[in-house]
């Protein structure tokens, strides 16, 4: 039941995009996130499903791992692309309408809007989880600790920070486990979880988050007992067994995607005039292939 | 968790009024089809009878605590065939309420599942939601339980469970398990973490039941000292196989083989082995210090 969840899955493989730097996935993993949101066009969108096409193959993990991130998010797909459809108000010069119905009004730019955004949750997620089903929790939090080391300068405790980041990720394989364990011995018990009306159901979780609870406050209080007998005292002198290095890997990663982005946002992405001269030839049938 | 896959049927398994437990071919592969496969069961055939002690032991890992965990079909079968008294596990279909009923099952740390106000109303759980409409039949089910193992009713049953001492609470949520009146008791390691007189207490209760009740009796444990003493038969899981499944004595006789399993040889186990090579044939459910102690004088007395 619970063992279904993605987050912070690792997918052990030794592909090209494993034995990249985390750091560097990290970042861009965030060019990817902000540039989806400036994807307007569908022309684009297609680029981009043949990037995450090309970046999952190279990833080697399969695409059910992927796709399962996904079912995380359906219920906000769903409520963001109903309302987008219901809600987008056209402009009667420009749009048809489609439909129209008591207060509702459907007009197509509300459905092409609705299929964006859609396109864009579904793509930041995918890509998202491409980092994570590459990346160890603890590469990642070590990447994170070491992009924010600029930061020390104006006091923020990046060390501590990071240590709370791994210590939580390092938490959730063991709580899932504790969970579990008391769902099944408290199924043992009788306990049923499937039926009943809204009120019984959620009664019915109270057997297992109290346990819960009282567990995770007994690690944490078993883990920082075990912390202050080992004398840890955060960040003073501490040193890493695996350091992070740069390799080519990277280097190629980080112009591959760079050049991908760049050349896809210059020639489709922008709506400035001076772009707009240069790719006439996109105008086919009166169609504006930018806009659509 | 796992879907019961699609299975072939084997007609083989015979079963009749005495059998507790009978298990067939029965396989299990955890996380099936992904980089995380492992398998935990592989072709394990038994036979449990009703009143018997068993007991599982193996290796971390061997595979035993997946099995009992069919046993009350908390993990559904996937290949094979289980049967558990009246259920065919093997079936899609199981009245799960009543075979949880009847099969007991104390976790490891059974005192982390406690969670209500009052030692009574977590005892009681269980009998709720097996139906058990009427309140005072509840508690008297709940008093008796408590009794059982060895608790003071009337001092415990306002007290909130997270009061009690850590050895309290496993009574308190074994208690939870008796008080259902299991006719299978399926317990994985029931003494772990505990103090010696604990433990003694724990199996001797766990011993009177089998033996006065009848209830028959599944135990795992790593203590291999409480294996010898108290059950009847042990059955040794490596590497999701059974590689042994006999009496206790026949099995410690197997010296090497048991200790390239990362198992230990019982004290009295290793002392009885020892008197039998130096020529003294002592019975086999000698199994106690007295027990020994006894038959070794009825040998002396004999000469």
């Amino acid at each position: 039941m619970l063992k279904d969840v993605t987050f912070g899955q690792y997918y052990p493989s030794n592909s090209f995009v494993h034995k990249m730097d985390a750091r560097i996935k990290f970042l861009l993993c965030l060019v990817f996130m902000v540039g989806i949101f400036f994807v307007q066009s569908f022309v684009v969108f297609g680029f981009i499903t043949v990037f995450l096409i090309i970046l999952i193959a190279s990833s080697r993990v399969p695409l059910k791992s992927i796709l399962k991130s996904i079912k995380g998010i359906i219920v906000l797909l769903l409520l963001t692309v109903v309302l987008n459809i219901f809600f987008t108000k056209g402009d009667p010069e420009k749009d048809k309408l489609l439909v129209s119905w008591w207060i509702f009004e459907i007009w197509d730019a509300g459905l092409y809007f609705a299929a964006k955004m859609f396109l864009r949750l579904v793509y930041l997620v995918m890509g998202s989880s491409v980092l994570t089903l590459t990346t160890t929790p603890v590469d990642l939090t070590h990447a994170i600790e070491s992009l924010l080391k600029p930061l020390k300068v104006i006091r923020v405790p990046v060390h501590e920070l990071a240590l709370i980041m791994s210590l939580t990720l390092s938490f959730i394989p063991s709580l899932m486990e504790e969970t579990d364990r008391i769902i099944n011995a408290q199924k043992a018990r009788g306990a049923d979880f499937d039926t009943g009306g809204l009120v019984k159901r959620a009664k019915a979780f109270i057997p297992i988050l109290i346990p819960l609870l009282v567990g995770g406050f007994r690690r944490a209080e078993e883990l920082a007992n075990a912390m202050n007998s080992r004398c840890y005292e955060g960040a003073t002198k501490r040193t890493q067994m695996r350091v992070m290095k740069l390799t080519w890997r990277d280097l190629v990663g980080t112009l591959v995607v760079l050049l991908f982005f760049v050349t896809v946002f210059v020639i489709f992405g922008m709506k400035s005039q001076w772009i707009n001269a240069n790719v006439d030839w996109l105008y086919i049938n009166d169609v504006n292939w930018l806009y659509f | 968790m796992s879907k019961p896959n699609k299975q072939v049927v084997t007609p083989q398994l015979v079963t009749d009024s005495q059998t507790a437990i009978a298990a067939d071919n029965l396989c299990f592969t955890y996380n099936a089809k992904s980089p995380f496969s492992k398998q935990a069961l592989n072709n394990i055939t038994l036979n449990i009878k009703k009143g018997e002690f068993v007991a599982v032991v193996g290796h971390t890992g061997s595979g035993k605590t997946t099995f009992v965990q069919h046993l009350n079909a908390l993990i559904r079968v996937q290949s094979g065939e289980l049967r558990v008294l009246e259920h065919n596990l093997s079936q899609k279909k199981v009245d799960l309420k009543l075979l949880r009923k009847q099969v007991g099952m104390v976790f490891q740390y059974p005192e982390y599942q406690l969670f209500a106000d009052s030692v009574l109303d977590d005892v009681c759980f269980g009998l709720k939601n097996f139906g058990l409409k009427d309140k005072a039949e509840r508690e008297a089910l709940a008093e008796e339980a408590i009794g059982l193992v060895g608790l003071d009713f009337k001092e415990v049953k306002n007290k909130s469970p997270f009061d009690l001492s850590g050895g309290e609470k496993r009574r308190v949520a074994l208690a939870g398990v008796l008080a259902m009146k299991p006719q299978i008791l399926v317990m994985d390691e029931p003494t772990a973490g505990l103090d010696p007189r604990g433990k003694r207490e724990i199996l001797s209760l766990v011993s009177s039941l089998n033996k006065e009740q009848g209830i028959t009796v599944v135990m795992v444990s790593h203590d291999m000292n409480e294996v010898y003493e108290n059950a009847d038969r042990i059955i040794v899981f490596r590497d999701g196989q059974i590689a042994y499944d006999t009496t206790p004595r026949d099995l410690f006789r197997n010296e090497e083989d048991i200790v390239s399993m990362n198992l230990e040889i019982p004290h009295m186990a290793k002392f009885a082995n020892e008197l039998e090579r130096n020529g003294y044939i002592i019975p086999d459910n000698c199994k106690t210090v007295e027990q020994t102690f006894e038959a070794v004088m009825r040998l002396k007395g004999g000469e």
